[in-house]
């Protein structure tokens, strides 16, 4: 076959592959997006721009704007400032546990935005144990430490979601730089400090900068966390959006803030696109060879304070989340699962809660399904198609990861529900939103595993005598084979836990778990209450145990900017 | 200048550098080789102050160093596979050490010049180290470690990724540069032929300890172990049996040697070796002499090596001896010739394997 034969043949094999995401996109994204757009800025089939002029006047909005900007860069900031000790820590030191504990802080990044804001409403609220502590300790003379409905909360919960996201980003360029670099800067007279300031921070700055382009979306995005913490005062654009569509009905103000929203995002995802491309060519170690076991009193001492912000930052809401849901009036107790199981939850929930479970494991199933397709089929497409077609495909794929999950399905409500689309009572809407975010992770998981695959494998195989159809099987798939089942896992995941889409699209008799969780918190009283820790719990437990098998298969791109 | 006192360096259940002591004069090239994974790298280290050592006392003209960090001892060390920093250019990764000691922008500058003239990469001060060949990173390490004056200079397998014959042009530049700088030099290596061409002195290192310490001419010499004979590259090590004043060798009996300590050798069997300087072909015109040992063998194959060739002569009933001839009239495959062995380069050793 001649050079341009088999150039042509590539292109073909990837325009094959990459036209079903397209017409994926333009149909559950684009379509959508720009149903809003029309919503908002041409209601009545003219261009009308007096709710944009009425929206940007506004000043309640301009304060709502103003918060979602800010409380977005400082969440960015925070975790910054905690998560990258914390990077150094895993990527560089080796300590016993340095898997499981690199594994674990995986699960709150995964959690849902529920389970998350119901976790922090009970470690952070009047009968927390914080408060318990103060109590027995100082008696009468104890004050209570509530901080529900405060900024401080909204923003300790975003580090506990977001400390994977540079963990994963800025650890895991780290572990792959070489560490004689600092030796030589120390020996040459820098001190820690100097040698980390002008030598690995340098070097880290393209991590650094797409963590905090991605932190810094999903925290300007935020709508489960600041829907439960944030009370009725606070609120981000998206829970503006939210509330727009859902009490005020005013969809022409939703559609205005959506579309602001998304200038603002696609502004976001441009700067990070840019930060991407700039990576400087760097000597890249082996990963154990960058790891060096604990030796002096001031590594121990940091890896050890390291070890108290993730235990008080990352466990401790899991484990008062659990805590809550076994407390009763009388004790601790099964009182809240068995409740939630027995028939008067079904009053509450409009369903029993084992439906809950199953609409959320069906719906998860069918959107991992459609993401690990479309994703596995962007992904190959991307590394087969020459020049630029696969990175517009992919970079066009993170769209509605920065979107929102509200935009979404909000964008599905009004978009799909009319002719030409009219997907009006199809169950299908929900584990297609849900793909929609989850298929950026899918391709972020499998493009880096494929584009490693070293082509000198494939010819070794061939040397030794393997037939294409036999390289593929015995070289690409095994090492594929895996990464394809940690994406599936992660989807699913991201799936089961998905809370803003899901919202505007489950119907009444259709709750997922994180819906019902979110009933059940809107209920007064500590059964309801109880309940939705119960609930809680057992989804933290489906997520956890997801992330946990994802890490056995050692992709080790999962969650990696 | 150097003394290094009863240094034990390792990491949890792993020791790789065990009591070692040794030390190094002003201005010495002291060579420390072994085979990989001896402990020479992580010696090194402790001496840099990368590494904390376990016990043992690291001193810098006479001054206990041990408890200060790397950054405090102005020690050059260059790194194995040089970790050049990749976002620097040739000029700021020279001018790194310069900037840690805060001297003037000019002074600076001077410098890193003078720093690239030593190494000869005048000019390329504006280059991307990414950009540069194998023996250009290397020469850009080596102005860096030097660029700030160093009390002391290591250097870790310099010349180890570099190919063959770039590493027979820097074996014979350095040298000089070593003079220039005039500091004392720690030269960490597993080629023992580098060792030997650069070093005043060599220290061979096994498994965390020294096993020699001398002079190359001495411990080529007079490797006193099977290990140091081995690592040498040292062939002919045999069991052999000393009966009062002869050796019964494989290849015939000999004179006695001294023991490996210089006294006399015990009745018994010990180790032994023939160097290669000891063994010739004896011819019609150049018989053997006296204090030669003619050994009848036949020629089995010959093996280029530079300037001489190497015959494999098999003896009956010995193991076989190679041993160097020139290129002019060498004898052929299945020749019957005569190997002499000279006695005074059989050397008795002590089991350490």
């Amino acid at each position: 076959m001649s050079q341009d034969g088999r150039r042509s043949g590539g292109r073909a094999a990837s325009l094959a592959l990459l036209a079903p995401p397209a017409v994926f996109l333009a149909l559950f994204f684009l379509y959508p997006v720009a149903t809003i757009i029309v919503t908002g800025l041409r209601p009545e089939g003219v261009l009308d721009l007096t709710v944009l002029a009425r929206v940007v006047t506004d000043p309640s909005i301009r304060d709502v704007a103003w918060f979602t900007l800010w409380q977005a860069v400082a969440s960015t900031a925070l975790t910054l400032v905690v998560a990258i000790p914390g990077a150094y820590a895993l990527a560089r030191l080796e300590f016993p546990g340095r898997r499981l504990l690199q594994a674990s802080v995986m699960v709150p990044f995964a959690m849902p935005t529920v389970v998350v804001g119901s976790a922090f409403l009970a470690l952070l609220g009047p009968n927390s144990p914080v408060n318990t502590v103060l109590t027995s300790v100082l008696g009468d003379a104890a004050w209570t430490l509530d901080l529900r409905r405060t900024v401080t909360a909204i923003l300790i919960a975003h580090v506990f979601f977001n400390y994977a996201v540079v963990v994963r980003t800025v650890g895991g360029l780290w572990q792959l730089i070489d560490p004689r670099l600092e030796d030589a800067a120390r020996t040459l007279g820098a001190s820690r400090l100097q040698a980390f300031r002008e030598v690995s921070l340098p070097l880290l700055r393209p991590a650094i900068a797409s963590a905090s382009a991605i932190v810094f979306l999903f925290t300007f995005t935020s709508f489960g966390v600041i829907l439960i913490l944030g009370g009725a005062r606070r609120a981000t654009i998206e829970v503006e959006i939210h509330r727009a569509t859902t009490q005020l009905l005013d969809l022409p103000l939703a559609s205005t803030l959506a579309v602001l929203q998304l200038v603002a995002v696609v502004a976001a995802l441009l700067v990070y696109g840019r930060l991407q491309r700039r990576v400087p060519p760097m000597p890249m170690v082996a990963e154990a060879q960058s790891r060096r076991p604990v030796a002096t009193r001031g590594e121990r001492g940091f890896l050890g304070a390291n070890l108290v912000v993730m235990a008080a930052l990352l466990a401790a809401p899991l484990a008062v989340l659990a805590e809550r849901s076994l407390r009763t009036a009388d004790g601790y107790g099964l009182t809240h699962y068995a409740a939630l199981l027995g028939a008067e939850a079904e009053t509450v929930l409009a369903v029993s809660t084992t439906d809950a479970v199953r609409n959320s494991l069906l719906f998860g199933a069918a959107a991992t399904a459609i993401a690990v397709v479309i994703g596995a089929m962007t992904a190959f497409g991307a590394v087969t198609a020459r020049g630029r077609l696969g990175g517009v495909v992919d970079r066009a794929l993170m769209l509605p990861l920065g979107t929102s999950a509200v935009t979404v399905g909000f964008g599905f409500l009004l978009a799909l529900r009319s002719p030409p689309l009219d997907f009006r009572g199809s169950l299908l809407l929900v584990p297609i939103a849900q793909a929609l975010i989850a298929t950026p992770f899918v391709v972020r998981t499998l493009l880096p595993v494929l584009r490693s695959i070293d082509t000198s494998l494939r010819e070794a195989a061939a040397v030794l005598g393997a037939t294409p159809r036999r390289i593929w099987r015995e070289v690409d798939l095994p090492i594929i084979g895996r990464a394809v089942l940690a994406a599936a896992g992660f989807s699913f995941a991201i799936a089961v836990g998905e809370f803003g889409a899901t919202v505007f699209l489950a119907r009444a008799q259709h709750p997922t778990m994180p819906v019902a969780i979110f009933r059940l918190l809107g209920r007064p009283g500590a059964a309801n209450f109880g309940q939705a820790m119960a609930m809680s719990t057992m989804l933290a437990t489906i997520t956890a145990a997801a992330i946990l098998t994802i890490d056995r298969l050692k992709v080790g791109q999962v969650g990696r900017f | 200048m150097l003394d290094i006192r009863g240094l034990t360096v390792g990491y949890g259940a792993q020791t790789a550098v065990r009591e070692l002591s040794l030390a190094a004069a002003d201005t010495e090239v002291l060579g420390v080789i072994g085979p990989s994974g001896c402990g020479k790298s992580t010696l090194l280290r402790a001496v840099a102050g990368l590494q904390r050592p376990r016990s043992g006392q690291v001193l810098i003209d006479d001054r206990d160093v041990t408890g200060l960090r790397p950054d405090q001892r102005r020690i050059g060390l260059m790194f194995q596979e040089h970790a050049l920093f990749p976002h620097r250019n040739v000029a700021d990764n020279v001018a790194f050490g310069l900037r840690m000691q805060r001297l003037p922008r000019t002074e600076i500058a001077e410098r890193v010049g003078e720093a690239l003239d030593v190494v000869d990469l005048a000019g390329l001060e504006r280059r991307s180290v990414t950009e540069l060949s194998g023996g250009e990173r290397q020469r850009v390490a080596l102005a860096r470690t030097i660029a700030p004056r160093p009390r002391l200079l290591m250097l870790d397998e310099p010349l180890g990724s570099l190919d063959r014959a770039l590493q027979d042009r820097l074996l014979q530049d350095l040298p000089s540069l070593f003079a220039a700088l005039g500091t004392t030099v720690v030269y960490v290596t597993h080629d023992q032929h580098e060792a030997l061409t650069l070093a005043d002195r060599v220290a061979v290192m096994r498994e965390g300890r020294l096993v020699r310490v001398g002079a190359p001419h001495q411990v080529w010499r007079d490797p006193r172990t099977t290990f140091v004979a081995t690592f040498l590259g040292l062939r002919h090590i045999v069991t052999a049996r000393v009966r009062g004043r002869v050796v019964e060798t494989p290849w015939g009996v000999l004179p006695a040697p001294p023991a490996p300590d210089g006294g006399e050798a015990v009745d018994g069997e010990h180790p032994l070796t023939i160097l290669p300087s000891a063994l010739r072909l004896a011819t019609d015109t150049d018989p053997c002499r006296d204090g030669e040992h003619a050994v009848t063998a036949d020629v089995q194959g010959l093996r280029f090596a530079g300037d001489h060739l190497v015959i494999d002569a098999q003896p009956s009933g010995a193991p076989p001896l190679k041993v160097a001839v020139r290129h002019d009239e060498p004898p052929r495959t299945g020749d019957r010739v005569t190997v002499a062995i000279a006695a005074d380069g059989v050397r008795l050793l002590t089991e350490d394997r």
